[in-house]
C-alpha cells in the first residue's frame, strides 16, 4: 500500500478509485499474517525426530513408550504457545482468520493429545497414529481454507490422510516411520512453504 | 436514492486516512497504533487526530494494555463502525452504477 499524503478533507470523489483503494488496504491487511509457518515448521522436525526415537525404542525394546511422548507433546505446547505469542507480537494484529487459524490447530491439538494418551492405553491401542493423521488432515484441510490455499488444502490434508489410511492397513512398528516420513512430507514442506510466502510478503 | 448526491457519503469517513483506517480495521479484528501508523504511513500526530475523531463517532474501539511493561494502545472497529464502513461502500458502488450508466446515455 502506498503511503498517504497529509489528509485533505473533502477529497475527491471518484468512486472507482476510492473503491479500488479500500480494496487494497482490505486485501493488504488481510494478508498479514495469518500465519508464518514456524509452528508447521517446528512440529514437523520435533514430532519426525520423535517419531524415530520411538520406532528404535520399539525397535531396541528400549520402553520409552509413552514417557517419550508426554516429555515430546508437553515440550511442544509449551514451544507452539511461544511462537504464537511471538508471531502475534510482531504482526501487531490480529485477524479472524488468524485466530480461527489458532482455534482450529488447537482443537486439532487436544484431539491428538486425549487420542494419544487416553485412547492409546484403552481401546485404540496401536491405532492411534492412524486417527492422528487422519485429525491432522482435518486441520490442513481447513487450514488450505483459511489460507485461500488450494495446494495445502489438497496436497497435505490428502497426504495425511493417505498416511491414516496406509496407517490402518498396514499396523506394526514402522508406522512410526510412517509418521516421521509424514511429518516431513506434509508438515515440515507446507511449513518451509507458508514461511517463504510469508518473508515475501512482509519484504513487499 | 434517484440522484446521487455526494454529500450523502459519510462526513466522518470521508478523509484519506480515516478512510484506510476504517478499511484496515474492517479486515482485522484488532491492530495496534504502530501497526496501522506503518501501513497508512500517516505521522504519529496526524493519525492520532483522525482515530480520535473515529473514536469520537464510537465507529473503532480502544482498548489500553502493557506488553513487556510497554504501554500497546489496540484498536477494533466496532459495530456501529462496521455499518457505516459497509454503508459508505455501497453508496460509492452506487455512485459507480450511476456515473456509468450517464457515460453511456452521453455517448448514445
Amino acid at each position: 500500500m502506498s503511503h498517504l499524503e497529509p489528509d485533505t478533507h473533502d477529497f475527491p470523489v471518484n468512486p472507482a478509485e476510492e473503491l479500488a483503494f479500500i480494496r487494497r488496504v482490505m486485501q493488504d491487511s488481510r494478508r498479514t499474517a495469518v500465519d508464518n509457518g514456524m509452528n508447521y515448521m517446528f512440529w514437523g522436525v520435533w514430532t519426525a525426530l520423535a517419531a524415530i526415537v520411538g520406532y528404535c525404542s520399539s525397535l531396541f525394546h528400549w520402553h520409552l513408550g509413552l514417557y517419550l511422548w508426554a516429555v515430546v507433546i508437553s515440550i511442544g505446547w509449551g514451544v507452539s504457545w511461544l511462537l504464537i505469542r511471538q508471531s502475534r507480537r510482531r504482526a501487531g494484529a490480529t485477524s479472524l482468520a488468524g485466530n480461527l487459524l489458532v482455534a482450529v490447530w488447537a482443537g486439532c491439538g487436544i484431539a491428538s493429545t486425549l487420542v494419544g494418551f487416553v485412547g492409546g492405553t484403552t481401546v485404540l491401542g496401536n491405532g492411534i497414529t492412524g486417527v492422528i493423521a487422519l485429525i491432522t488432515g482435518t486441520g490442513f484441510y481447513i487450514s488450505g481454507v483459511l489460507y485461500g490455499s488450494a495446494w495445502l488444502r489438497y496436497y497435505a490434508a490428502f497426504g495425511w490422510w493417505l498416511t491414516g489410511v496406509l496407517m490402518f492397513l498396514f499396523p506394526g512398528i514402522h508406522v512410526m516411520l510412517m509418521l516421521a516420513s509424514a511429518m516431513i512430507l506434509f508438515q515440515l514442506v507446507p511449513g518451509i512453504i507458508l514461511y517463504r510466502q510469508w518473508q515475501r510478503e512482509q519484504a513487499a | 436514492m434517484n440522484d446521487f448526491d455526494y454529500q450523502q457519503l459519510d462526513d466522518i469517513i470521508h478523509s484519506r486516512i480515516r478512510l484506510a483506517v476504517m478499511a484496515l480495521l474492517a479486515s482485522l479484528d484488532t491492530a495496534e497504533f504502530t501497526y496501522i501508523r506503518e501501513k497508512i504511513g500517516a505521522t504519529d500526530g496526524n493519525l492520532s487526530i483522525h482515530l480520535k475523531k473515529l473514536e469520537e463517532a464510537e465507529y473503532i474501539a480502544v482498548t489500553k494494555t502493557f506488553v513487556d511493561r510497554k504501554p500497546v494502545t489496540m484498536y477494533t472497529l466496532n459495530k456501529k463502525g462496521r455499518k457505516a464502513f459497509e454503508l459508505y461502500v455501497e453508496r460509492l458502488e452506487q455512485l459507480l452504477k450511476q456515473s456509468s450508466q450517464v457515460s453511456v446515455k452521453g455517448k448514445k
